[in-house]
């Protein structure tokens, strides 16, 4: 049986190498991930989970498994440190570099993606985690549930909400596409 | 069924690819709003669909081991970290240590005295043939307390004073120097140990 992520989280603290990395390896794609569809952006997912696993091995990291799951507290750290990162590049747009992982990057100049992606940022942060975690990241209702620490009827009902308007949203461009829906 | 029901059950069918119940398909023909719903609900999977296959699924691998990097530095044992105390904490104290040696044998002064035995001129005055005056010097006055401090001269130096002394490798040589109350050399006298006689 897969030890949790608060027990690796335990051993890593004690200095245990392969636990920080088992830890790692469960949690830093989904994290990437989470980050590139808020942010747009491959070089702040890839910064900002450096940054998210960087802190969680200092000696004053601040989890305290009494107050949640390790889940809840990496997702929690990113999206603060989207948040500096939107503050940061208010003042000074962040530059991509044009031959990193241009699938997105491509993907973003399509339009109606585009649109889609620009909803998504426009939402509320609440909507927004529960579309990118159960729909993007199909994550049950359930570990939805624990990782945002409300109930699973909140979720669902915030999950209808944003895809009510997600599709509001989308609308208008897909009377001009070929768009098919399954 | 209501529309309010329905639009719920569209979601999770077209989420979770499950087959409509009856009641919602009867629902769905019925209710051209709903249909709708429906075929947007569908498109917006389309584009989550395409949304999932679009991001990288892993961080870069640098990351990765920049990361196991930082932990090995961050994490460096408890043991290592004791033993690089008590190693810094040794080298400290052979330093003390050392210091409190030379200031032992060599005094706080900064010369290069070994000793500095305080004697009277009552008692220096037995063998007070064994020093050589030091030239320009003035004599000692009767009684006058003097000290005999042990230390190591230039050879050229002694030669100043009249002793000839064959070192060959230019070696200082062990002599005591007899010191008076106003603290200036009166005498000088190379040690017999140090194997130096051939004294003129």
């Amino acid at each position: 049986m897969p030890l949790s992520d608060e027990e690796l989280y335990r051993r890593m603290k004690k200095g245990d190498r392969m636990a920080f990395a088992d830890l790692y390896d469960r949690r830093s794609a989904p994290l990437h991930r989470y980050v590139q569809h808020i942010s747009g952006s491959y070089s702040a997912a890839e910064e900002v989970t450096h940054e998210i696993f960087l802190r969680l091995i200092q000696p004053n990291s601040s989890f305290d498994d009494r107050r949640g799951t390790l889940e809840a507290y990496l997702y929690g750290m990113a999206r603060n440190l989207i948040r500096v990162i939107r503050r940061h590049q208010s003042v000074e747009p962040a530059d991509e570099p044009a031959v990193e992982h241009n699938i997105l990057g491509d993907l973003i100049r399509n339009e109606r993606t585009a649109a889609l992606y620009a909803a998504l940022r426009e939402l509320p942060d609440a909507y927004r985690d529960a579309v990118i975690l159960c729909d993007l990241e199909e994550r049950s209702y359930q570990e939805v549930a624990t990782i945002m620490a409300c109930p699973v009827g909140t979720i669902r009902s915030r999950l209808h909400r944003a895809r009510l308007l997600l599709a509001a949203r989308l609308k208008p461009l897909a009377t001009f596409s070929g768009v098919t829906a399954r | 069924m209501t529309c309010r029901e329905s639009a719920v059950e569209v979601v999770e069918c077209i989420r979770t690819g499950r087959t409509p119940g009856a009641e919602l398909q009867a629902h769905l023909m019925a209710c051209a709003h709903c249909r709708e719903r429906r075929e947007d609900e569908q498109r917006l999977n389309t584009h989550f669909r395409v949304m999932r296959d679009a991001v990288a699924h892993q961080p870069s691998m640098a990351r990765r081991e920049q990361l196991m990097r930082e932990f090995d530095r961050a994490h460096v044992g408890g043991f290592q970290v004791l033993w690089r105390w008590a190693l810094n904490a040794a080298a400290i104290l052979l330093v003390v240590l050392a210091l409190v040696h030379d200031w032992r044998n060599y005094g706080h002064s900064g010369g290069k005295v070994a000793q500095q035995p305080a004697e009277s001129a009552a008692d220096v005055s037995d063998d007070e043939s064994d020093f050589v005056s030091v030239p320009y010097a003035l004599p000692l006055a009767k009684g006058e307390f003097v000290r005999v401090v042990r230390t190591q001269l230039d050879p050229a130096a002694l030669a100043d004073m009249g002793l000839d002394i064959d070192a060959a490798d230019g070696a200082e040589i062990p002599a005591d120097v007899l010191v008076g109350e106003d603290g200036l050399p009166r005498g000088v006298r190379v040690l017999p140990e140090a194997g130096f006689l051939s004294l003129e």
